[in-house]
Formats: C-alpha cells, structure tokens, sequence
C-alpha cells in the first residue's frame, strides 16, 4: 500500500468504519509507518475534541452512588493470582559416623570462612552498588519522578534511573518507623504489584531498586509494611508517581 | 492536564491514574465525578435512552478500573482514551438493538435544541480550540456531515452508510475522507494557534 492509499484509509480506520479487509491492510501498514501512526494519533485526538461537540446532560446523582457500590463489589473481589508458594522437599536425614568433637571443629573453621567470605563479598558488592547508584545519578540522560505524598503524608521521595534500565536510585527522607516496620516500593505491572525495594528505617536514604520489565509506564507506590518487606500491599499506598519507561 | 480535588488536595489526571493503579477507591470516584457529565453526554447522543445510558456510563468506568493499567499516556491525553472506550461501549450496545440509523435521526432532531455544551476540561484543550472544532463541524456539507455523525455516533461503517443512503460507497468513501480531513485542519489549526 502506498502513502497516498494509506492517508486516505487512515479517516476511515479512526472511524472504525473500514471494512475487515481495508482495517487489516491499514493496520500491518501501520507496523512499519512511524507517519502513518502519527496521523492516525491526529486523527483520534480529533475524534476525542468531537466528542465536546455534544449537547451537554448531567449525568444523575444517584448514578455515582451506584457506580461507588458497584466498584466495592468488583474490589471487594479476592485478587486473580494469588502469590506463588514453593513446594516443600523434606530432607533425608544423614547419619554421621564422625566423632562429635571433630566435627564441631571442623564446622566453626568452615564458619569463620564462610563469615570471612561474606565479609568480603558484601564490601565488594556494597562499593559496587555505590558505585552503580553514582553512575544513574550522575547520568545525564537520568529522569528522576517525584512521588507525590498522601494528604498530611510527611517526607520526599524520588526515583532516578535511566530510560530503559531494569535498576533506578530511590532518594527518600522519610518519617522514620518503628524497627518492626518499613517503607516498601512497588511497581504496578500488567495491575499487579512487583515489590521493587524494602526501605530501612532510617530517615535520609540513597538505596539501588529494580524496575519490572516493561514496555509502558509503570506506576510506582510506597506502603509502610513489616520489616523485610511483603509479599504485596497490605496498607493504603503513602507516596504515588509515574515512571516513564521510554525516553 | 485538568485538576482534580481528591481529599481537599488538588490531584491531576496522572497523580489520580497511579493512585488509581493502586486500586484507590476513592481516586476512580473522584475520576469519575470528574467525567461523569462528559461521558454521560456522550453516551447519551448515542443511545438515546435513558436506562442504557446508565448503564453504559458505569460500564465505561468499570472498564476504565479493570483497564487501566493499559492506558498509554505516550499514546495520547486520558480523556482521550476514556472517550474511546465509553464510545466503544455504546457503539456495541447499539449494534445489538440493530437501530442504529434510527437513532441517529432522532438525535439529529435533539441537536437544534440548543442545550449547552458539555463543559470542558480546564487545560486539556482551551474552549476557544473545542468552539473552532464546533464552527468547522457546523461549517460542513450536510452530506459529509451525515456520513459523519451516522459512523461516529451511530458506529455504522462505510457499506452500511451506503446501504443506508443508498448511495455508491466510493461516494461515502470520499465524503468521509473529506469531512475528517476538514476537522482535522480546524483542530490542529487551533492547537497551532493555542
């Protein structure tokens, strides 16, 4: 099809008043036409300011009070997945045949190596992790969103990352919480919330966090959760933004 | 970007979209106080009658609800999307009772009442550019402007506008594409202008 067959079945397409053959043809020219999709996006913002040009009719009172029973009833509904739990593999007994004493040695040798490991390996990681929080904050190309607070909500909260990458930098001061409790990101994919990152309870913070993989927005949330984070929300979410996922 | 308050505290349509995305209650009610009359009045010059109107009206913001987490604002304002889907819905409604053509004439008739029109957003698009929109429409060859209000109000495609008007469908092809074609130079005339 050629730009000029295409131009003139766009109209229609936005309409919705193609026939299947004509919307099929439209549609795979569409694919490989960042013009064509430009068009057609002029074309259904038309179609939305048509729309003003109806006669106005306000809608009854009694129809938001329906709505509002109506939407309590749909969320008031058990959520569709519910999370994922492993199955559990019971494990075989081993009978030892080594001396008890023998055997506690040789357990707290091997402790203080692994304990001397795990040392390291969190100083390499912690630095690389400073050091990946540096990159993102310092990247020109970065964007950071402000969440904003709930009313009478205290504290800031942003998130800064770069167009595309799977981690961003959560910059918090935050009221500060009992030790029992934590500040938790989440990031809502396909109407589902993904915890991101668990937030200590201290009250100033630069902290790495993932971000799901997708190709649109994904709005992102705070709720106040259990020490070391949950599974999903459990409380009213505190702090909402918007991330955008393209550049 | 319009502005809604949501606990005494004003919220825009993307601050409400994420809380809304939180599954907010309260967001989707203060969304749909909103655009309640917007989308009623629209719903309303489709089907015609009342009960339907109703329950299309709550059947657009359960969708929006259940849908929201595919709303794209890459892709264009909400209230953009939010119309499609409330036209979309009555559309559907109205293929079933198979009465398209018939309520299109009747609402033909309603529309020389002069009632206002519906009140716009503060800041999505300005008055003056939806009134400009209104004077092109106005402006238009009845005959474009049939073929028009027949597909957008009445979801007909362009065989049935000819079957309808018994008229060849290269005809309707072509007074569609024109009548598209002059709005869309008054709207982004306008949105130049603005």
């Amino acid at each position: 099809m050629n730009d000029l067959d295409l131009s003139e079945l766009i109209p229609g397409y936005a309409l919705g008043a193609l026939s299947d053959a004509e919307r099929v043809r439209v549609e795979a020219a569409l694919k490989s036409s960042e013009a064509a999709r430009a068009e057609l996006r002029s074309y259904q913002d038309l179609l939305a300011g048509i729309a003003t040009a109806v006669p106005q009719r306000k809608a009854p009172d009694s129809l938001k009070d329906s709505f509002r029973q109506r939407l309590a009833a749909e969320a008031g509904s058990p959520p569709a997945t519910a999370p994922s739990v492993s199955p559990v593999i019971p494990i075989k007994p081993i009978r030892s045949t080594v001396p008890m004493r023998r055997l506690l040695i040789a357990l707290a040798a091997m402790l203080i190596v692994v304990v001397g490991f795990l040392g390291a390996y969190q100083a390499i990681t912690n630095n690389q992790r400073t050091q990946t929080i540096q990159a993102i904050l310092n990247n020109p190309a970065a964007k950071r969103v402000e969440l904003t607070p709930a009313p009478g909500q205290a504290g800031m909260i942003s998130f800064i990352s770069v167009p595309g990458d799977n981690q961003g930098v959560v910059v918090a001061q935050l009221p500060l919480l009992g030790n029992d409790k934590a500040y938790q990101l989440w990031f809502m994919k396909d109407s589902n919330p993904v915890s991101s990152v668990v937030l200590d309870a201290t009250t100033s913070q630069q902290i790495l966090a993932n971000i799901p993989q997708t190709g649109t927005d994904v709005a992102l949330g705070v709720t106040v959760e259990k020490a070391g984070g949950n599974d999903h929300p459990t409380t009213p979410v505190l702090y909402t933004g918007q991330l955008q996922r393209r550049g | 970007m319009r502005t809604i308050r949501l606990f005494g505290r004003a919220m825009n349509d993307q601050e409400l979209i994420a809380q809304i995305k939180f599954r907010d209650q309260d967001a989707m009610v203060a969304l749909y106080t909103q655009y309640a009359d917007l989308i009623y009045s629209i719903t309303y010059r489709v089907l015609n009658e009342k009960a339907s109107v109703e329950e299309c009206v709550q059947d657009t913001f359960m969708k929006v609800w259940q849908s929201i987490s595919q709303f794209d604002a890459q892709r264009g304002p909400f209230v953009a999307w939010l119309i499609g889907i409330a036209r979309n819905l009555a559309i559907d409604r109205l293929r079933k009772w198979a009465r398209q053509a018939a309520v299109i004439e009747t609402q033909t008739t309603d529309d020389n009442d002069n009632l206002p029109y519906v009140n716009l957003p503060d800041n999505w698009q300005d008055r003056e550019r939806a009134d400009n929109l209104r004077f092109a429409m106005q402006s238009l060859p009845p005959e474009q402007l049939q073929v028009l209000a027949l597909s957008y109000f009445g979801g007909m495609t362009q065989n049935e506008i000819a079957e309808y008007l018994a008229i060849p469908l290269g005809t309707v092809k072509t007074r569609m594409r024109l009548g598209m074609q002059k709005l869309r130079e008054a709207w982004l005339e306008e949105e130049e202008n603005a």
